[in-house]
């Protein structure tokens, strides 16, 4: 062979590459304090609007006096928005040019995001946005970026996009990924499970995808560049370490997926996951180890042959000893040339971006959150 | 053993200082006295209660399963038979909890199962939490409803359509599997600098000798000659012979069966006693003959629960618990179908019901 494979070169390495380092968390070089980490601070509801107002736990510059840290705002911010009805704080909590992301388009201006919160609040009553988890980086001068892994519930008591009421309950997986500073919202990445609120509202999404009139603003489909995973007749770039003479969080998942997506490196599998890890992933589905995970890759490769994966952003909270918390924003752009779960091939290229959050114990992904809104890429694939 | 009592709540785990106390009087409290409500105490709002049904999320989902079972079940009785706990750690790890728990009651009541039959019923399940400045942060319960079934007089067959019927009852997407990986000789990890044997790793090894290995033979060396298992479905199993058989039957239907231990931990009763607690996970293709129909090629997950009382590194005495029902139902559902271009959305092949032994 004339070449040498660097990834296969760097099979060695990887393999000994164990996220054990220091938590840089992408600010400063100090790990995140514990009583700043989500899993350690207030468990209850009640224990953060009893904290409201008291001693500022980290510097928020410009940020209401009643906030104490940047979880605190995530939490009690959605509440009074969301469950006590103040919609029109959006005011407050997001910049007069806010853009929202989804996979149904952008959405942008606070007006918009209020609409949209009303026309949730109108389907679904009582909704209730539970924080399962609030992962967090940066500081109140470049700004702070934040992922809110939710768990939603609510009756479908009136009309929504999905159709007239169906009296059913539901409950769904949702991430909010924002970037804020001086109490303001700037942008957001919003990806809903909406295919599990279709399935539990017991509607075939044929049905609710004709019905649907669509994103804010329509994909744009008639001007397209190819999916670029290699330069001309090159191959996939290699994953340079940033921190290549220790083992670091950072390094462990973005050489990985890299290696796994572009490369198609399906043995990377092993090296990212332990045998018996968790994965939730979209419409509900439970996976189950190794296999599973590997399942999932394929399936969205072979619908989509020439996919690219990019990582957009990525940072954790956590340490060795109690495991990494991450948060990972990410972007798949490939054409549907191929068959499987989201129908026959329409040779559609389609952008999907997708949210995932893993926990990394010894070395090893044991439970992830992994989500992509599927029927939105339903109707971007033969809708639209 | 926890780190002081949690903002304003009156009752927590771990208050009186013995976490098997507090959970022995939470479902006393909660079951047998009715004051669900309590529940608010206990179990914090963002808490996910994973059931064979589903998760659940915090403690409104839960006092409402609570009151669909004592609707159905008003004379209903819960007692707590053994909690097994992992001791605090940290703040952020908190402690976990496995408490074995059995209710009876007469189904006089309109339940899940449909209107009331008059009949005496038993339940049994393993539930395990986890912990965090007193409160239940998340929880797995393992249940044997299958014994609700039976003792209702209700056949597998005719419940089926109700369960798939039953909105909740949410059956995940069946339609990305994978292959079976597992390290089948690769042992799990022993601490050999340990002098002292640890009873965690010799039973993780011992199990996966057993089960992963296909080493029937050891099943003598793990459980003592007089062992008695309580297994799933009220299958009560005692000695080598039917110890064997059990997993010898399993095997048959699931021929590529893995088994993980997901979680375990114990206590130690001093003279070489403990009572040890473990979640765990089988996957494996319904590619066999067995009770529950087919062979239907579907590559399934069960999960379960299992206490074990251990007497000179034998197993004397164990509880197993996982749901039968569930099994069925995924085993038999029909296929999520997105194939939207098709026409016919979820309108895939339904699983024959009629091979469903009874």
């Amino acid at each position: 062979m004339a070449e040498t494979n660097d990834v296969v070169e760097n099979e060695r390495q990887v393999a000994t590459r164990k996220p054990d380092a220091p938590a840089t968390n992408g600010r400063t070089d100090e790990a995140t304090p514990t009583e700043l980490d989500f899993r350690a601070s207030r468990i209850d509801f009640l224990d953060y609007e009893a904290g409201a107002g008291g001693e500022r736990r980290q510097s928020l510059r410009g940020f209401e006096d009643h906030y104490t840290d940047i979880i605190d705002y995530i939490v009690r911010c959605t509440h009074r928005m969301w469950e006590e009805g103040g919609v029109g704080l959006l005011y407050e909590y997001y910049s007069h040019n806010a853009v929202v992301w989804s996979d149904w388009g952008q959405s942008y201006g606070r007006d918009q995001t209020i609409e949209y919160v009303v026309q949730r609040m109108a389907g679904f009553p009582n909704l209730r946005i539970y924080a399962n988890d609030v992962i967090w980086a940066g500081d109140d001068v470049q700004g702070f970026r934040t992922c809110h892994r939710i768990t939603q519930t609510g009756h479908n008591w009136g009309y929504s996009k999905y159709g007239p009421p169906t009296n059913r309950p539901t409950q769904s997986t949702c991430f909010a990924n924002c970037v804020m500073r001086e109490n303001r919202i700037y942008e957001e990445w919003l990806v809903v499970d909406e295919m599990t609120v279709v399935r539990q509202l017991g509607l075939d999404p044929d049905a609710v995808l004709r019905g649907i009139a669509g994103g804010v603003l329509p994909p744009n489909i008639d001007i397209v560049g190819e999916s670029v995973k290699a330069r001309g007749q090159g191959r996939p770039d290699t994953y340079v370490p940033r921190n290549p003479d220790q083992p670091d969080v950072e390094d462990f998942l973005r050489s990985n997926l890299h290696e796994l997506w572009n490369w198609r490196m399906l043995n990377r599998i092993s090296d990212l996951y332990a045998p018996n890890c968790v994965i939730h992933a979209p419409s509900g589905r439970e996976l189950y180890g190794l296999g599973d995970a590997k399942a999932l890759v394929v399936a969205l490769m072979a619908s989509f042959p020439d996919a690219r994966f990019e990582v957009d952003d990525l940072y954790w909270n956590g340490d060795e000893r109690m495991g990494y918390r991450t948060a990972v924003r990410w972007s798949l752009t490939g054409t549907h040339r191929g068959v499987g779960i989201w129908g026959k091939p329409t040779g559609r290229p389609v952008h999907i971006i997708g949210t995932t959050s893993h926990i990394i114990r010894d070395g090893k992904i044991v439970e992830e959150w992994t989500l992509f809104n599927e029927l939105a890429l339903l109707w971007k694939l033969h809708y639209a | 053993m926890i780190d002081g009592q949690p903002g304003s709540r009156s009752r927590w785990l771990g208050a009186s200082g013995d976490i098997a106390h507090d959970i022995r009087e939470m479902v006393d409290d909660v079951w047998n006295r009715k004051n669900v409500g309590l529940f608010h105490d206990y179990v914090a709002p963002t808490a996910i209660v994973h059931t064979s049904t589903g998760d659940r999320i915090g403690p409104d989902a839960t006092i409402a399963d609570v009151f669909r079972t004592l609707a159905g079940f008003p004379d209903l009785r819960t007692t707590v038979h053994d909690v097994i706990w992992r001791p605090f750690e940290s703040r952020q790890a908190g402690c976990s909890a496995s408490f074995r728990w059995s209710w009876s009651g007469h189904n006089t009541g309109y339940s899940i199962y449909g209107p009331p039959t008059g009949r005496l019923v038993t339940a049994t399940g393993i539930t395990t939490l986890s912990i965090r400045q007193g409160m239940i942060v998340e929880a797995w319960i393992a249940a044997d409803t299958s014994t609700i079934v039976e003792g209702l007089g209700i056949g597998t067959t005719t419940l089926l359509p109700a369960l798939r019927a039953n909105r909740l009852t949410h059956i995940p997407a069946a339609d990305i599997v994978g292959e079976i990986i597992s390290p089948l000789m690769e042992s799990p990890q022993v601490d050999s600098g340990n002098a002292a044997p640890d009873v965690g790793a010799s039973l993780r090894q011992r199990l996966h000798d057993i089960w992963n290995r296909r080493l029937l033979g050891t099943i003598a060396d793990l459980y003592a000659p007089s062992c008695h298992r309580h297994g799933t479905g009220g299958r009560e199993r005692q000695g080598h012979h039917e110890l064997t058989h059990d997993t010898v039957a399993l095997l048959a239907t699931f021929p590529d069966l893995r088994l993980f231990i997901d979680d375990l931990f114990w206590v130690d009763e001093g003279n070489a006693r403990y009572r040890a607690a473990m979640r765990w996970s089988i996957i494996g293709t319904h590619d066999g003959p067995g009770v529950w129909g087919g062979p239907t090629g579907r590559r399934i997950r069960i999960t379960g629960a299992t206490h074990q009382h251990i007497r000179h590194d034998q197993i004397v005495e164990e509880w197993v618990v996982w749901d039968e029902l569930s099994l069925l139902a995924r085993l038999h559902v029909p296929l999520m179908d997105l194939s939207v271009d098709d026409g016919d959305t979820g309108d895939a092949p339904v699983g024959d019901d009629s091979t469903i032994d009874e």
